[in-house]
């Protein structure tokens, strides 16, 4: 059974933000936590706390039983004394070894026997071993990041840390090795936090999500939920709802609420009474877009839009609507081929109202 | 050929270098890895032999060592004898004048190894002592080994801070610089010119041999 990790602490650089980090991994089993959130919020940061490389000012850092980090005890044990893994963004590996000796760095203190019959098994396990005489620089991007993490699960660590462990990869084989990173990641048996800034790898990799801005962890919970149901309107923006209008509750029944947008109503489910003004949030990934006008469907939510603009892109077509407020869909290239929208075109366009998510504006804390 | 000088020389040489690779090696590692504000003063004080005459630095070396000072009381006390005109008082002085040959190349070479791969060490378990040894010195060894010949060269060449320090006692202080000094005092040129002749060409094989080293080995083994 995999330990869980706590964390609450603060760090301040000279002349810097102050980034406050404030997660758990692991305390529902062995699971990936994404720290997700724009360049220069502070991810990096905390992980590098996690791991020891960069001491908080303020706060603790528990592990199981064990207390890696207490401002108020001064505790703060080295990153030799944690036992996490650590694979950098780079993956730092070292450029004057070998791939097999890169692996066995960290495995001195083992019986030579030993160090290489581990050293052997993570070859073979993470389909490197004809590698295991070559030097770093002679691998492509996708083998320095297997032989990283090799190098990294080799030592039998408690905790895994992952920064941008996909971003030094070119577009083709970051998709490729999406796939295989989350296969890995899930056959672990420990706890996992992973930084990145990509909502594609967020929602690809993570189980949980713990969304950071400027410092500060705005939200944490299951990925899909805070993909879905943001917390605030920053949030929004991050996990990137493209669809965020203001509007007001103008009528409320049997668990819905009718919202007024721009000139259009829509049925939305009903948020908790007292809320009036809120902030729409739509997912273009949540918008159906349809020619003909007479279909019965059971979607509540119909409305009349004006193409204003198509912008191809893969493997998602994005649509900028006019349906009485500024409207974002997300539609296939195929369904795109099929309706041939042009600017000017009006169609309908669908949503559920379970996909239109209401954030009360008094609780986002703007406008 | 003062061969005595030569052989003076190059043992003054030799222990300094010793002695900056020993010292030399952890001050460069803590400035290429520090964060403290002050280290520009540590810089200062280390580049300070380039700019100040060697007279100068003799002079405050051989107030410091001399028996008037708390140092100089110390050794005596310690060790029976005056550190001044002695091979040791010489080795300090040397020391002192070919620290910024040395500790420039090795905090450059310290300071262009990546901090991820040092990083990388200890979060695998290793130690910062032992991270230094299996990581930062092999991939900064053409820099130390700059660093190594550059304070040998300087060392064999000094003149200014050996008369201060030195003297000039046959086998004792009396380099090659300062015996082909003496011989020129005297008129006596031929035999300047043999020794002259052989520190120039032993200097010059030594520093074409270290650069064809490193630039051979640069290329076919590059580290990056």
């Amino acid at each position: 059974m995999a330990d869980a990790l706590i964390a609450r602490f603060t760090k301040q650089f000279p002349g810097g933000v102050r980034i406050r980090g404030e997660l758990g991994a692991g305390a529902s089993g062995a699971s990936v936590t994404v720290l997700f959130g724009p360049s220069g919020c502070g991810k990096t940061t905390v992980l590098r706390c996690l791991a020891g490389l960069e001491r908080p000012e303020e706060g603790q850092i528990r592990f199981g039983a064990e207390t890696w980090f207490d401002s108020a005890s001064r505790v703060c044990r080295r990153p030799q004394q944690r036992g996490v893994g650590f694979v950098f963004q780079d993956y730092a590996l070292f450029p004057h070894l070998s791939v097999a000796e890169n692996l066995a760095f960290g495995l001195k203190s083992q019986p030579a026997a030993e160090g290489r019959r581990r050293v052997g098994e993570m070859l073979e396990r993470m389909g490197i071993a004809e590698l295991a005489s070559q030097r770093p620089r002679q691998l492509s991007g996708g083998q320095q990041q297997r032989v990283a993490l090799a190098r990294a699960l080799v030592c039998r660590p408690r905790l895994l840390l992952l920064d941008e462990p996909l971003s030094a990869l070119d577009a083709g084989s970051r998709e490729e090795l999406r796939g295989e990173l989350r296969r890995l990641l899930g056959s672990l048996d420990l706890p996992v936090v992973l930084v990145t800034h990509d909502r594609n790898e967020a929602l690809a990799l993570g189980d949980e999500l713990v969304v950071m801005s400027a410092g500060a962890v705005r939200q944490s919970g299951p990925v899909l939920d805070v993909f879905n149901r943001p917390a605030d309107a920053e949030v929004a923006r991050i996990v990137g709802v493209e669809t965020r209008q203001p509007g007001s509750i103008v009528e409320r029944g049997e668990g819905l609420a009718t919202v007024a947008v721009g000139t259009a109503r829509i049925l939305a489910l009903a948020p908790p009474d007292g809320v009036r003004d809120v902030l729409v949030c739509i997912r273009g990934e949540d918008v159906i877009l349809q020619r003909d006008r007479g279909a019965v469907s059971s979607v509540r939510n119909r409305l009349s839009a004006r193409v204003v603009a198509v912008q191809p892109g893969s493997p998602l077509v994005r649509v900028e609507l006019d349906a009485g407020f500024p409207l974002f869909a997300f539609i296939t290239r195929p369904a795109a081929d099929d309706l041939q929208l042009r600017p000017g075109d009006v169609v309908s366009a669908l949503i559920k109202a379970p996909a239109v998510h209401l954030i009360g504006r008094e609780m986002s804390g703007r406008s | 050929m003062d061969w005595q000088a030569i052989g003076l020389s190059l043992r003054l040489a030799a222990s300094t270098t010793l002695v900056l690779v020993v010292l030399g090696l952890p001050l460069a590692y803590w400035l290429a890895s520090t964060r403290w504000r002050g280290r520009f003063l540590i810089e200062a004080l280390v580049a300070l032999p380039i700019v100040l005459p060697p007279t100068v630095l003799g002079f405050y070396v051989l107030l410091a060592l001399g028996p008037h000072s708390p140092l100089g009381r110390f050794y005596e006390a310690a060790f029976g004898h005056r550190l001044p005109f002695t091979f040791e008082g010489l080795l300090i002085a040397s020391v002192l004048y070919s620290l910024p040959f040395a500790v420039q190349p090795f905090t450059s070479a310290f300071a262009a190894v990546d901090p991820h791969l040092l990083e990388a060490s200890w979060c695998l378990g290793v130690g910062r002592i032992a991270t230094v040894f299996r990581v930062a010195l092999p991939l900064a060894w053409p820099g130390v080994l700059t660093g190594v010949v550059l304070s040998f060269a300087h060392t064999l060449g000094e003149f200014g801070v050996v008369l201060m320090i030195g003297g000039n006692l046959p086998g004792v202080t009396r380099t090659v610089s300062i015996s082909i000094y003496d011989e020129v005092q005297s008129l006596n040129y031929a035999a300047a010119n043999q020794t002259s002749l052989a520190l120039l060409f032993f200097s010059f094989a030594v520093l074409a041999v270290t650069y064809g080293l490193k630039r051979r080995f640069i290329d076919v083994w590059p580290m990056r």
